[in-house]
């Protein structure tokens, strides 16, 4: 069970820490209420504003960007795995066409695949 | 780590390596800053006094969230800009073309009407060779099945 937590923590710790921050900038949110309204006083009250209050605010935005960025991050990853995927489809289409038996079927292959048209397929020039 | 597009390169995040030490540094002197204010508006009992803190603090805030803001919006431009690339170069007449030609020349993906796939959630159908629907759990189904399903014809493979 801790071995399973600590693995979670490793492998999402933006999400762990966002998830503490907001926990955190919510009991700051909670602990500044109850301070401020234990006077009626502003001149009290408003230390309590600040600290409790603005504390919440950047906590719970820190956490928000770190929860946002950790979903980035995911979507970076799935763009690399196509990008790597693409890379390899685009390198054994040109080495299909590149072999005898493709070759020997490509008598009615467009102009437009030509051997510069491949390559520059292959590096993914446009 | 620009390349000379002016985009992000490809790496394990989509920010640049000294965005993160820049989103630290602005994110710690933005709570000094409301820290201060704190400070300043806790040591005096005048509301004037109190009020110019209270501006500091705000400012410290407002700060940090700009930063942040910033920070999101750079990711979430480099992701868009990768996924524009990856998509036009699924597009490029090279790699359409070898992908349609592959299609009349191997005699195992025959291109009949009821050869044509898609995912119950895409929104485009494809032929069976077509690079958009590699490696996914694609079903066959006619070209009017498809189309009664709202879906449009893939602009890689032309069905």
């Amino acid at each position: 069970m801790m071995m399973e937590i600590a693995k979670i923590l490793r492998h999402q710790w933006d999400r762990a820490g966002a998830i503490t921050l907001v926990a955190v900038g919510l009991v700051a949110l909670f602990l500044g209420w109850l301070g401020a309204s234990d006077t009626s006083f502003p001149a009290e009250q408003i230390p309590y504003v600040l600290s409790g209050g603005l504390l919440a605010l950047c906590l719970i935005a820190i956490g928000t960007t770190l929860w946002l960025s950790a979903d980035l991050r995911d979507e970076w990853r799935k763009l690399d795995a196509l990008d790597g995927s693409l890379q390899e489809q685009t390198e054994a289409l040109k080495s299909l066409l590149l072999t005898d038996r493709v070759a020997k079927a490509s008598v009615g292959l467009p102009s437009s695949i030509g051997q510069d048209s491949l390559s520059r397929a292959g590096s993914g020039q446009r | 780590v620009k390349d000379r597009g002016g985009q992000a390169a490809p790496g394990v995040e989509p920010w640049r390596p000294g965005d993160l030490v820049m989103l630290y540094l602005v994110n710690a002197f933005g709570l000094v800053v409301a820290a201060v204010g704190w400070y300043g508006s806790s040591g005096t009992g005048r509301f004037e006094r109190q009020a110019a803190w209270t501006n500091v603090a705000i400012a410290g805030t407002v700060i940090l969230a700009t930063a942040n803001t910033v920070w999101l919006m750079a990711g979430r431009r480099a992701v868009a800009g990768r996924y524009r690339r990856i998509m036009s170069s699924l597009a490029s007449p090279p790699l359409a073309a070898v992908t349609e030609h592959l299609r009349t020349v191997t005699p195992e993906s025959p291109a009949g009407e009821g050869a044509l796939v898609a995912m119950p959630s895409m929104r485009w159908y494809h032929r069976p060779g077509c690079l958009c629907a590699t490696r996914k759990a694609v079903v066959p189904a006619t070209r009017a099945a498809h189309e009664k399903a709202g879906r449009q014809p893939c602009w890689v493979c032309h069905p």
